[in-house]
């Protein structure tokens, strides 16, 4: 029998990286609502899972707070594995939930009204409406939230701003998608795509006003980038809510019609795909100048 | 494994034999015919309660609220002396009525116990606005064009509103003839329709609307009476024979056909009313007692309706019978009935369940068949009025044409002195002298006959003699009175060795011009804004559009009271109002005013008012309305495809409330409308109920390309152009999600 | 290997950091302004309706249903609502010398009385025209309910408004009617109409 001696090589020093990590948690977070959305729809509508009428509402309740939850545990969870946590998250999202429900909200339904006056809009029409109503107000109250709670002390890293503006938009969809759970009695399924569709909108635009925000405070950039950042995510928001009722709209035909909703799912994760790949494209880039700005220093 | 295979295919073309024939009936809409089927009751107020006094069925005519139902359930009456009429629709089809509007009469044959009603006020009192309504009706078939073994759907209630609307298939099994309607006065089904169901519906294979089943309760005194107590109506805790009693009808199998309803109808949707102004239109009062005798059978009846011959029996292979007899006394409220039993056993092909009477007080009245089979047998005929037998007779069929002396064909004229008879067969002027010539067979130098002359019903000349005119020819014999004929009613009947060989009626009135008779003259339309300046006024041949009522006049001669004559209206050639009644008025006369109004004036049309007696015309005259042709009604039609759906959010599947579907004319695109919104391009419109239900209120063309406008506030409106349904499509039900944004 | 980079705490902001904030509130309330004025502007927009036989001009709200074909002079309807569809009607009634609004309005109420439920005038009041003409206002409500007996619809509450005014010989009714709970909401629409209007 032969004996061998097994050469390990030295420990490599590794370097402690003290922020928990936005994006993966992101991607997490995002992959588990989709996956659930995904097994949701697919026990009602093919397997024909039937939950008890008492059941339904709690279980919609639930689905309203599953990104919540999931943000809780991926992300506000994690902080405190990290050296250097985020300490406010948990304050900006209920500050913009606690505000969302008691002014953003009521504004857009109650003054400006979109649903009254839209409905028979023409398609441009249509985004510039809900770009200067519904978008613009929420992007506005979430970059006012983030800017007062946390862009002055808790902005460290150019990721805070990812990890604050998702928190911001956590609080607002989670009001959004109570409100609608809560006003209307749905299936599991129904409500699981309405949670994606909310929390994707929301997601989208305060990655677009994160990478402003955080332009202004690592960068010195044209004054009018945050306002143009803002103004982006309202425009993307504009189009994506229109365009995804568009996709998802039967149509009329005399044999019945039937909605697509799958197509609104798939609109909200592509959408959702490529605003976080051009989001994280352009923080790494503003990184890497950073970065390569200190080595001229 | 052939074997199996072979019968698999046997089993299954079986099954298509037996199931192709119940559905595919094209154009049959079934639940529209359900839906427009009404059930009504007749009520009246006993301190704050109202207490149902008749029951029965009725059908939906027009989207506007027409109802067509029997007169014998909705009209006053001692059987029914309610002043309140209930109309309640089946809003779920396999769910009794319910209550939802009061209607009125506007229209009403006793006789023919046919009936018309609009409906004017919701079951609350409110007064219903006609154009807001757009209620499933269905169309009149062409009852004449209905035939042996054709099949028939009978709809209506069979209980008295506590079971949903029953639908009955059978078949047509004969026909039975009267001097009211002709050879189609009564259509008979093998089937055995309850009573409440009289009034309602029986209908063709394409679901036009051909007979209304009919059977009229006994007067509520008679013995015979059947009723039922419904409510506590004296209100003593307790629902007993004390009670107000319900009276219905027995089992029905006759039908009243489509052709008697619609001058009714006609009449009732253009709104147009006749009024008698100087005339006398009403029926002589009858104070005695209804009678039926001397009945005897005729193989067959001539134009005037008068038998040809009489028969005592008729030989196999017959497909034509008449039971004549005369009457007297009768009403529109008179109920009569015939039953009929070969060889002991009622048979319903030729009996007549218990309906109104449809003719004068007194004359000459036949129930027959005709074009259908007659098999062999000993025939009982018994005739009832309110349930108690009054006469009856019995025939033979069968066996070999016999070859007995016979008279027949007797036909009514003026002689010239050559001996040639002139004139119409059956209306004479006024004259001394009335000429009959009839035909007369296998008859026997030597033998005895007899002819009698009737006037008014009494023996006025009596010629009997032994025969010497050869085997077969002609024979003219006459009347005459060298103080003149009175004008009226006469009969004559030839008897062969004291049997009865043949018998006819004629009516003498007018004046003598040629051969003719002059009974009406003068008729004439005329403008005039009061009825005074009316009789003085010029005859008017066109009257300009939306005037408000025309009037129309005639001058008579010679008629005796008690004659029966007819009136007939008609625009463009279309019948809407047609009475035969006894006159009522004196001999002669001038100025017989009758008006024709409209509410919002008298429609655009050619009108036509007809005068007959024994189905001549004497007088007629003629005027233009407005273009002289009706507008065409956008709404009369019931055929098409009825349209219907439900509008679903997209996100809660729940059914949206007040979501607007708009169909598009054919003429106009969705996004031409979304342009205009001009109510001009809308083809029919509808609004969601709380379930997001909704239901056009005007059916589909086949094969047109509409288009359809859905909108909803928060919804994303949805527009399609080239929309078509097909002519098979049945009723469209389609499920429709919006979605917001 | 990841870089960690921590920014100082800054002792204060800079003017590009001030302005871009300044612009971002300044791009808020601009943007919240062009939402109402998008809102204003949609709710408000009319086109324009003549009627030279009656001699009525009016300015009627965008994709409102025109219907001339009832025995009114125009009739528009916002089909778009639910429920109840908010509706603006234009009657001309000939009138005597005798005839006062006060008449009018009487028989209004006594033939939609025999035809509505629950029909009841709340307030009858002076009302002025443009043009300083002097009409009179009738405030009402009535409950609608759904014609087509197989369907199932609620009872609605209808609040309605009708202006009148005698002129030259004849009564112009201008009738508003609105689904009771939007009616406060809806009555400036018929405020601009009547503004609008021209006879």
């Amino acid at each position: 029998m032969t004996s061998y001696r097994l050469l390990t090589p030295p420990d490599e020093k590794e370097e402690v990286y003290p922020y928990r990590r936005v994006w993966g948690s992101a991607v997490v977070e995002s992959a588990i609502l989709f996956g659930v959305t995904a097994v949701i729809y697919v026990a009602i509508q093919f397997i024909g899972l039937s939950l008890p009428d008492i059941l339904i509402q709690p279980v919609n309740i639930l689905l309203a707070l599953l990104p919540a939850l999931l943000w809780l545990i991926f992300s506000v969870w994690r902080e405190r594995a990290a050296t250097e946590p985020r300490r406010r998250l948990v304050v900006v999202a209920v500050i913009t939930a606690l505000a969302a429900n008691a002014i953003a909200i009521p504004f857009v339904e109650n003054v400006l009204q979109p649903e009254r006056w839209l409905s028979l809009a023409g398609a441009v029409n249509r985004i510039v409406g809900y770009t200067f109503t519904f978008a613009v107000v929420q992007e506005i109250l979430k970059y006012i939230v983030v800017r007062y709670l946390a862009w002055d002390d808790e902005y460290r890293v150019r990721l805070d701003s990812v990890a604050y503006t998702l928190a911001s938009a956590i609080g607002y969809a989670t009001v959004l998608n109570l409100n609608f759970v809560l006003a209307n009695t749905i299936t599991p399924d129904i409500a699981a795509m309405h949670v994606v569709d909310t929390v994707v909108v929301n997601f989208i635009g305060s990655m677009i006003v994160a990478y402003g925000l955080a332009e202004v405070r690592f960068d010195n950039p044209n004054p009018f980038l945050l306002t143009s950042m803002i103004a982006l995510a309202a425009l993307v928001n504009g189009v994506v809510i229109p365009f995804r009722a568009g996709l998802v709209n039967a149509g009329f035909s005399v044999d019945g019609s039937t909605p697509n909703l799958l197509f609104g799912l798939g609109l909200s994760a592509g959408s959702l795909i490529i605003v976080g790949v051009i989001v994280s494209f352009l923080f790494n880039a503003a990184e890497r100048r950073a970065r390569e700005a200190a080595r001229e220093v | 494994m052939i074997s199996n295979f072979r019968r698999l295919t046997l089993i299954i073309v079986i099954g298509l034999v037996c199931v192709v024939p119940t559905f595919a009936q094209t154009g049959f809409d079934l639940e529209r015919i359900q839906r427009a089927t009404v059930f009504i009751m007749q009520a009246s107020s006993i301190g704050d309660e109202l207490i149902v006094r008749c029951v029965g069925s009725g059908t939906l005519v027009s989207r506007d609220g027409l109802i067509l139902t029997n007169a014998h359930n909705t009209l006053q009456s001692d059987n029914c002396p309610g002043d309140t009429l209930i109309i309640s629709l089946s809003v779920r089809i396999d769910e009794a009525p319910i209550p939802v509007y009061q209607a009125e009469i506007i229209q009403a044959d006793s006789g023919l116990d046919l009936a018309l009603l609009r409906i004017v006020r919701q079951n609350d009192g409110r007064l219903v606005e006609r154009s807001s309504l757009a209620l499933p009706f269905v169309e009149l078939g062409d009852s004449a064009a209905l035939a042996l073994d054709q099949t028939v759907t009978v709809v209506g209630y069979p209980t008295f509103g506590d079971e949903s609307v029953a639908v009955q298939r059978g078949t047509v099994i004969g026909f039975t003839a009267e001097p009211s309607g002709g050879d189609k006065s009564w259509i008979k089904t093998g089937l055995e329709i309850p009573g409440t169901v009289s009034g309602g519906g029986a209908y063709d294979p394409q679901g036009r609307l051909i007979g209304v089943p009919t059977t009229a309760p006994v007067t509520i005194d008679s013995p015979q009476a059947r009723c039922i107590t419904l409510q506590d109506s004296n209100g003593d805790g307790l629902v007993n024979t004390n009670d107000v009693c319900v009276p219905v009808g027995g089992i029905i199998n006759s039908l009243r056909p489509s052709s008697f309803v619609r001058p009714l109808l006609r009449a009732a949707s253009l709104g147009l009313t006749l009024e008698a102004i100087t005339g006398f239109f009403e029926r002589p009062t009858v104070t005695g007692t209804p009678t039926f005798t001397g009945m005897f059978f005729a193989p067959s009846v001539n134009a005037a309706g008068m038998p040809t011959s009489v028969s005592s029996s008729l030989p196999t292979g017959s497909d034509s019978l008449y039971l004549f007899f005369s009457y007297t006394d009768m009403t529109p409220e008179t109920v009569y009935e015939m039953r009929v039993t070969i060889q002991g056993i009622e048979n319903p092909t030729f009996s007549l369940s218990p309906v109104r009477w449809s003719g004068g007080n007194s004359g000459l009245w036949y129930i027959g068949t005709t074009g259908q089979p007659i098999p062999n047998g000993l025939y009982d005929f018994t005739l009832f009025i309110d349930g108690v037998p009054l006469d009856s007779a019995r025939i033979n069929v069968g066996g070999s044409l016999e070859q007995e002396p016979e008279f027949s064909d007797i036909f009514f004229g003026i002689e010239d002195l050559r001996g040639n008879l002139f004139g119409e067969g059956f209306v004479l002027p006024t004259g001394s002298t009335a000429s009959a010539r009839f035909i007369f067979r296998n008859m026997n130098d030597g033998s005895p006959w007899t002819a009698i002359w009737y006037f008014e019903g009494t023996e006025v000349y009596r010629e009997s003699n032994v025969w010497g005119a050869g085997t077969n020819g002609t024979q003219t014999i006459r009347i005459q009175d060298p103080n003149g004929l009175l004008p009226g009613s006469y009969r004559l009947a030839l008897y062969i060795d004291n049997r009865l060989a043949s018998l006819s009626d004629f009516t003498l009135a007018g004046a003598q011009e040629g051969a003719l008779a002059r009974i009406f003259q003068n008729a004439h339309f005329t403008a005039a804004s009061t009825e005074d300046e009316a009789i003085d006024a010029s005859p008017v041949n066109s009257f300009t559009a939306g005037t408000e009522s025309i009037y129309a006049l005639f001058d008579w001669e010679q008629i005796r009271p008690g004659t029966l004559w007819k009136m007939r209206w008609s625009i463009d050639d279309e019948v809407f109002y047609e009475q035969t009644a006894p006159w009522n008025g004196t001999e002669s006369g001038e100025n017989y005013l009758m008006r024709l109004s409209a509410a919002g004036g008298v429609p655009d049309g050619t009108y036509r008012m007809q005068l007959f007696v024994n189905d001549l015309v004497f007088a007629e005259t003629q005027a233009r309305v407005g273009i002289g042709q009706l507008p065409i009604d956008r709404f009369s039609q019931a055929s098409g495809l009825q349209m219907r759906g439900q509008i679903f959010d997209s996100v809660t599947g729940e059914g949206i409330p007040g979501v607007t579907f708009i169909l598009v004319s054919a003429d106009y695109s969705a996004a031409e409308f979304t342009r205009d919104w001009n109510q001009e391009q809308v083809y029919a419109i509808a609004i969601t109920d709380r379930n997001g239900r909704f239901q056009l209120d005007r059916n589909l063309q086949p094969n047109t390309p509409y288009s359809v406008v859905i909108v909803a506030e928060g919804y994303i409106p949805v527009l399609a152009d080239g929309v078509e349904v097909a002519p098979d499509a049945g009723i469209i039900d389609i499920p429709i999600y919006l979605t917001r944004g | 290997m990841a870089i960690i980079e921590v920014a100082p705490r800054p002792s204060g902001l800079s003017a590009r950091q001030r302005w871009s904030h300044y612009f971002a509130l300044i791009y808020a309330v601009i943007a919240i302004f062009v939402g109402l004025n998008l809102r204003d502007s949609a709710l408000n927009a009319t086109i324009p309706y003549v009627n030279s036989s009656a001699g009525i001009r009016a300015y009627y709200p965008l994709n409102w249903l025109l219907d001339v074909s009832g025995s009114y002079v125009f009739r528009v309807r916002d089909m778009s609502q639910r429920g109840f569809k908010t509706t603006i009607e234009v009657d001309v009634q000939p009138v005597t010398i005798n005839t006062t609004a006060r008449n009018l309005l009487d028989s209004l109420t006594l033939n939609r009385s025999r035809t509505l439920s629950a029909y009841n005038v709340l307030a009858t009041d002076p009302y002025t025209l443009s043009g300083d003409r002097q009409a009179t206002a009738m405030t009402y409500v009535f409950v609608a309910s759904e014609t087509n007996p197989f369907l199932e619809s609620l009872p609605i509450v209808v609040e309605g408004l009708d202006v009148i005014t005698i002129q030259s010989g004849q009564a112009i009714i201008i009738t508003f009617l609105s689904d009771e709970r939007s009616y406060e909401e809806n009555l400036p629409i018929f405020q601009r109409f009547l503004d609008d209007l021209e006879f």
